[in-house]
């Protein structure tokens, strides 16, 4: 070694300085790859936890929906005929016998007075919405 | 500069998840709405046809006081008709 004694120095330290550099480098390439995996092991636990959400609700709908159907299809068949059958024959009723409107009928058409339509009753009726007839209306005499 | 196989693989895979995850939320919610849906359906049905059978049975009480309601009961087939003493249907032979 006949280089004088500052160069060398110099070149010591920026070989210290290098490998530092190069050693932090290396650290935060590790940290990234660590950083990307425990990323991928939480969006994947998510995801699959998604997949099973939809799996089970798709599962849940698919049972659901033949018996569903069927009862609508029933009730607009069968039974949505029949409530306006009734309530037609009711409302006629209620004309002759004023005591049968205020006493049974008006507690589920919502009025005073027993309409002149059927309309009430149907898939988008609002009068028969409510699920029980009220509490305090007028007793039957 | 140095490649990472591994650093690109978790980062494709990672794309992936962020591709995956959204999909699987819209259906998740798409089903959850068809879900609410039929069970919406499914209350209306049965709330309109209990009403219906309170409105009937409100009607066969009120039979009791008023007997007149009764042919229109027996029409809607809510109230069978007494059955008939068997000598007032025999035909008389005279």
């Amino acid at each position: 070694m006949t280089d004088p004694d500052l160069p060398a120095d110099a070149k010591t330290e920026s070989l210290v300085g290098l490998d530092s550099w190069q050693q932090s480098f290396q650290w935060l390439r590790n940290m990234f790859v660590v950083v990307l995996i425990l990323l991928v092991v939480l969006s994947g636990s998510l995801n699959l936890y998604l997949y099973r959400q939809v799996s089970l609700a798709n599962r849940q709908l698919n049972e659901t929906r033949p018996g569903v159907e069927k009862m609508v299809a029933e009730y607009q068949g069968k039974t949505f005929p029949f409530i306006s059958m009734v309530l037609s024959n009711f409302q006629a009723f209620a004309r002759t016998t004023p005591d049968f409107g205020p006493a049974v009928l008006n507690k589920y058409l919502g009025t005073s007075s027993p309409p002149a339509a059927v309309a009430p009753v149907g898939p988008a009726a609002k009068p028969v919405a409510t699920n029980a007839p009220p509490a305090n209306r007028t007793k039957p005499r | 500069m140095k490649r990472q196989p591994l650093a690109l693989t978790l980062m494709m895979v990672l794309f992936l998840n962020a591709v995956v995850a959204p999909i699987l939320s819209y259906r998740f919610i798409q089903i959850t709405r068809e879900q609410n849906r039929l069970k919406m359906q499914y209350n209306a049905v049965n709330g309109k046809t209990q009403l219906l059978q309170q409105l009937l049975s409100e009607a066969l009480e009120y039979s009791r006081k008023d007997p007149t309601i009764d042919p229109l009961l027996e029409k809607i087939g809510v109230k069978t008709r007494p059955a008939t003493p068997v000598t007032a249907t025999k035909p008389t032979n005279k």
